[in-house]
């Protein structure tokens, strides 16, 4: 009798398994065309606009006003003029000098001033303390469109007008709100646990800091360098207030304000000066990010 | 100096580390918030106050020391037409593109962190938008938003789905509120995603591992575990990102200049054209500030909110 | 171990004053730190060179520097003949800041070499900058604000003198030097430059609005014409060119181009904005519904939909593709055109012809941008920045001729023909007794600043998209366009 019952049993299980695995291979192919799909729309969300932004760099201007024509390729043989107007017939490397020089310090500035402020807010209890805390959040209420002019005269009395300097002054005052409270919600989701474990055994609250809390919020504060350096990259009505002489701009007021000439456009060498710029950072954000997911912790969800 | 207590010894002026004080929370905390208060009060402060009396004023541009008019300029925008229409497309932009970019930000964060094949491709590639100076991606989307050179027409048309020569993108005010929330979107999309990405990733491998043993499913691990970790960053930035979107001029100036017919224009962008371009110094800065005391408001009881809710977890 | 002694209370608060003093003089380190970095750009004649220098000066301008250089130095500019001694030299630095040309040989070829070389002969380190129309208002608030900045001020279709009064230096002494030695300005000049009896602002030049149209296209559909003379004209004309697949076009948007052209065409039909005083607001008025039904009836019958969102340069790209029938708009659009070394814009330039600006039933009357100079009362310079702008004015010819008939003098001498540059062109010279046309923003009233308020504000052009393409009715709109304007001329009179 057992001999007559024993096979079907191992056969119907055998087959559930080979089911249950077929099963199984569905999901992860279906979960990985869902995955190939939505990263799909996404990029051709974002990519579609930078694809034509990137032709539109090599295409002549008659081509590019041609109605005519296809947007998305040539239609006249390509061409470096546009680049080389970028490059020779403006200040644009001198331009991308000051940016760069500009954001470095204000990130500088940023981290050096938010991360103990941050830290503070997260874990440390004073009287004010929160009061302190909207207090600095409040800064963003106030509108920048209005808040130029008052800083002219700032600027002004500390001499710094025409020059980068005054850039470096001024863009902390909004890079270091929001930073300060991107880190109070890192810091803060650091466990407590972890740091008294290291205080415990016997560091100091400054060297717990260092050596466990700082490191676990690498990504928070990468986020904060990521997005620092781009608010002071990409401000626009902070320099054209304070900076007029070509050679000390920044890229973005540079690019916009000496390749629009009122009636003309010179839509190749804008477009080149955009991604010439974003494209390095870009890659520097895309390496922070590795750093993000694969994490200290090796925090990455599977 | 422990021995001199046991021994109940007095201990008279000892002089105690610096390093001692510094580990009293409040003297340490004082220090390191420092910097950061004193630089906004320095540089923020002034000028907010300066603006709070330009909006009680009847200030111009060409004669800022004016008259203290109390709170005309606030009457004045109540009844303008284009100052309601402007608070009412404030909130709509705001309210319509951060639910979009929280959504969708969520969406791609989520779909970042899985392995897949060409991974750092697709993360690079979704950061451009992010990475292109606004002022100029703005520019470049108005020439792809032209009445007569628009590229999205061209697909548009060309694949069909609409007539020849497609909409007004920028021209009719349905188009342009759309265009606006478009760019708006586009632009931020990364950022949100970089932050969720960010906090997914500070998640203790541990705490997933373990609400997983508990057979948590992937949404109860999502709700009850992930969320309330990830909560702070997800909701500063998410506080910060509306107030960005609320105060900020440029999209809608670069792409409409907040026509057409002054049908776009958003608080900050009234306030420019009002503050700057008119030389009306004080109503600009009437409508810059009109909604400061609701935000604030807003802000507080958001705060409050997170502070109840950390409190709860 | 806790410490509550008195000890160290005192100690602890000692430390967090001591902590909050110690950051002042960090801070005001941090200022001088910087101060010394920032007066390195200011002046070095390296820097002066760098921005005017987009190409180097093919300066046929060059006076000739041996005449006057001994006599010169020490007389008072008010003795020497005509006021202004043109053999002065000072000394510091002088800074422009003014508009990027629509033509930009004018920048490159002309106006910043000559700049440099009056700099180098009167011994004053001068520096120009240009910046887009667009972002001037916001620059020169921004330096009016904090008083301090460039020396003189190029203000482009708004702005200047009547608005910053009290920001400007009275130059009454060079305009009137500039009018003993080359004429009368037509009235204009003054209803920019003249506040009260003192000039605060001298004239440079203004920016005509005249009809460019496509003759070929008028041969096509039997316009036998041959030109545009009134606004009825433009429909009939316009309406048959749509029909053929070429509509007209103007900006119907809030851009500057839009202000002039509808602001002209109101004007033309006897509508305005105020009286004459300036501070009544008249803008109900049967003139205007006519002027509206005419702006609806060109919208609808002879436009394209595309100027809806036109910015500046929509009608100048809409003639260079070829579409256009018609545009309104200054010279520019065409010198561009004519510019491009391709041979369909080489075809297309030489069928597009010129037509002064359009009649309407009252008259006809043009709103054109203009350009004024003024000198910025924080100005360390004065007496440079004086002779500066009176030889900038002394010379016109080759101003004008560097702008290729672009930049339309305010002196009436300078307007009667021969004109350079026009007289002897046969599509040009149409331009020549343009001036009569003329009239400023502001117009029957004086050019205020409640003026320009109502002009940045949009008014008038929100009054006529409303009602040729919103379908607003015209009592709607209208009345939506007197509530906004009697606000703003309401704050300005209390």
């Amino acid at each position: 009798m057992s001999t007559a019952v024993a096979p079907i049993p191992m056969a119907a299980a055998t087959a559930e398994v080979q089911r249950s695995h077929r099963r199984l291979r569905r999901r992860h192919f279906t979960a990985s065309a869902l995955t190939y799909i939505g990263i799909g729309i996404f990029v051709i969300f974002a990519v579609f606009p930078v694809y034509w932004m990137f032709i539109t760099t090599f295409k002549q201007n008659a081509d590019l006003y041609n109605l005519d024509g296809n947007p998305f390729w040539f239609n006249m043989p390509a061409t470096w003029d546009n680049v080389n107007l970028l490059l020779h017939k403006t200040n644009f490397i001198r331009w991308c000098i000051n940016t760069l020089e500009i954001a470095v310090l204000v990130v500088a500035i940023t981290l050096l001033v938010a991360i103990p402020a941050g830290y503070a807010f997260a874990r440390l209890r004073f009287r004010g303390s929160n009061t302190l805390g909207i207090g600095i959040f409040l800064t963003y209420l106030v509108p920048p469109t209005l808040l130029f002019l008052p800083l002219s005269r700032v600027v002004t009395a500390l001499h710094l007008q025409d020059t980068i300097w005054s850039l470096v002054v001024i863009y902390p005052t909004f890079t270091i709100p929001f930073c300060t409270w991107l880190l109070m919600g890192f810091f803060k989701s650091v466990p407590k646990e972890i740091e008294e474990a290291a205080r415990v055994d016997g560091c100091g609250r400054g060297l717990a800091v260092m050596r466990v809390v700082l490191p676990i919020s690498l990504p928070g504060i990468f986020s904060v360098v990521i997005f620092a350096f781009t608010l002071a990259m990409q401000d626009f009505v902070y320099a054209l207030t304070f900076i007029s002489p070509s050679d000390q701009k920044p890229v973005t007021l540079g690019v916009v304000s000496d390749l629009i000439r009122g009636d003309e456009f010179f839509w190749g060498s804008l477009m080149a000066g955009a991604l010439i710029v974003a494209i390095p950072v870009t890659i520097a954000y895309n390496f922070f990010l590795d750093h993000f997911v694969q994490g200290i912790t090796g925090g990455a969800i599977k | 100096m422990a021995l001199a207590q046991e021994l109940q010894i007095p201990i008279a002026r000892t002089r105690r580390p610096l390093r001692h004080h510094l580990e009293r929370e409040s003297v340490l905390g004082y220090l390191l918030i420092a910097p950061a208060v004193l630089y906004i009060l320095a540089l923020v402060a002034y000028p907010f106050f300066l603006a709070l009396w330009f909006s009680l004023s009847n200030a111009t541009v060409g004669r800022p020391d004016a008259e203290f008019v109390g709170l005309d300029n606030f009457k004045w925008a109540i009844e303008s037409d284009v100052f309601k229409t402007a608070l009412k497309n404030t909130f709509i932009f705001t309210i319509v593109g951060e639910l979009a970019k929280a959504v969708f930000g969520t969406i791609l964060a989520l779909l970042l962190v899985r392995e897949f094949r060409g991974r750092r491709l697709a993360r690079g590639l979704i950061l451009v938008p992010w990475a292109i100076p606004i002022a100029i991606g703005s520019i470049a989307w108005k020439w792809m938003f032209d009445s007569t050179y628009s590229v999205i027409n061209w697909v548009l048309v060309h694949a069909h789905l609409v007539a020849a020569p497609g909409p007004n993108w920028l021209g009719e005010i349905q188009w342009a509120m759309t265009s606006i929330i478009l760019v708006n979107v586009w632009r931020g999309l990364p950022f949100t995603a970089i932050i969720v990405l960010a906090g997914l990733t500070s998640i203790p491998q541990e705490i997933l591992d373990a609400a997983k043993v508990d057979g948590a499913g992937p949404w109860r691990r999502w709700n009850d575990v992930m969320v309330p970790v990830m909560a702070p960053v997800l909701f500063i930035a998410m506080l910060f990102s509306v107030v960005f979107t609320f105060t900020d001029m440029t999209v809608v100036y670069l792409l409409t200049k907040g026509g057409p017919g002054n049908l776009t224009h958003v608080l900050a962008s009234f306030a420019f054209q009002t503050g700057i371009l008119s030389a009306a110094l004080g109503r600009g800065a009437a409508i810059s500030l009109f909604l400061f005391p609701v935000m604030l408001g807003g802000a507080l009881w958001l705060l409050n909110l997170l502070k109840r809710q950390e409190l709860g977890v | 171990m806790e410490p509550g002694s008195h000890e160290s209370l005192g100690r602890r608060a000692f430390l967090k004053r001591a902590a909050v003093l110690s950051l002042v003089p960090l801070l005001a380190a941090c200022g001088g730190a910087a101060a010394p970095a920032s007066s390195a750009p200011a002046s070095p004649a390296s820097a002066a060179a760098k921005p005017s220098s987009a190409a180097p000066a093919g300066s046929a301008s060059a006076k000739p520097a041996a005449s006057g250089g001994a006599a010169a130095s020490g007389k008072p500019a008010a003795s020497a003949a005509g006021g202004m001694d043109t053999n002065r030299t000072f000394a510091g630095s002088l800074s422009i800041l003014q508009w990027s040309h629509f033509v930009p040989a004018y920048d490159t070829d002309y106006f910043d070499g000559w700049a440099k070389d009056w700099g180098a002969k009167h011994k004053v380190d001068v520096k120009v900058d240009h910046i887009a129309l667009a972002d001037i208002p916001a620059r020169g608030a921004a330096e009016i604000a904090a008083k301090s900045g460039h020396d003189i001020i190029g203000w482009f279709a708004e702005g200047g003198p009547r608005l910053f009064e009290k920001d400007v230096l009275d130059v009454s002494d060079v305009v009137n030097a500039l009018i003993a030695k080359n004429g009368q300005y037509i009235k204009a000049a003054e209803d920019l430059c003249k506040v009260g009896s003192a000039w605060r602002g001298v004239p440079d030049f203004y920016v005509p609005f005249p009809s460019l149209f496509r003759k070929d296209v008028m041969d096509k559909v039997g316009w036998t014409k041959g030109t545009l003379e009134t606004w009825d004209d433009l429909l009939q004309f316009g309406t048959k060119a749509k029909a053929a697949g070429n509509p007209v076009g103007t900006a119907l948007s809030d851009t500057s181009d839009g202000q002039m052209t509808w602001r002209s065409l109101m004007w033309s039909y006897g509508a305005f904005l105020t009286d004459e005083t300036g501070t009544k607001v008249t803008l109900d008025s049967p003139e205007t519904r006519q002027a509206l039904d005419f702006a609806k009836q060109l919208y609808t019958q002879a436009m394209t939909p595309e100027v809806l969102s036109w910015d500046d340069s929509g009608n100048n790209r809409y003639l260079a593709s070829g579409k256009g029938a018609w545009i309104y708009n200054p010279i520019s659009a065409i010198r561009s055109i004519e510019d491009d070394k391709n041979p369909q814009s080489q075809e297309l330039a030489k069928n597009i012809y010129i037509a002064q600006p359009l009649k309407g039933p009252k008259g006809q009357l043009m709103s054109p941008q203009f350009v004024v100079h003024t000198i910025m009362g924080w100005t360390k310079n004065a007496d440079a920045a004086k002779q500066f702008l009176f030889d900038h004015k002394s010379d016109f010819e080759t101003g004008f001729k560097a702008s290729k008939g672009y930049n339309m003098p305010f002196e009436e001498k300078f307007s009667q023909p021969p004109m350079p540059v026009l007289s002897d062109d046969p599509k040009y010279k149409v331009l020549v007794g343009i001036e009569k046309t003329v009239h400023v923003i502001g117009y029957p009233g004086p050019n205020t600043v409640a003026a320009n308020e109502a002009l940045n504000q949009n008014v008038i052009t929100t009054m006529f998209t409303d009602y040729a393409a919103r379908n607003m009715s015209a009592d709607a709109a209208i009345a939506k366009a007197v509530k906004a304007a009697q606000a703003i001329y309401a704050k300005a009179a209390g």
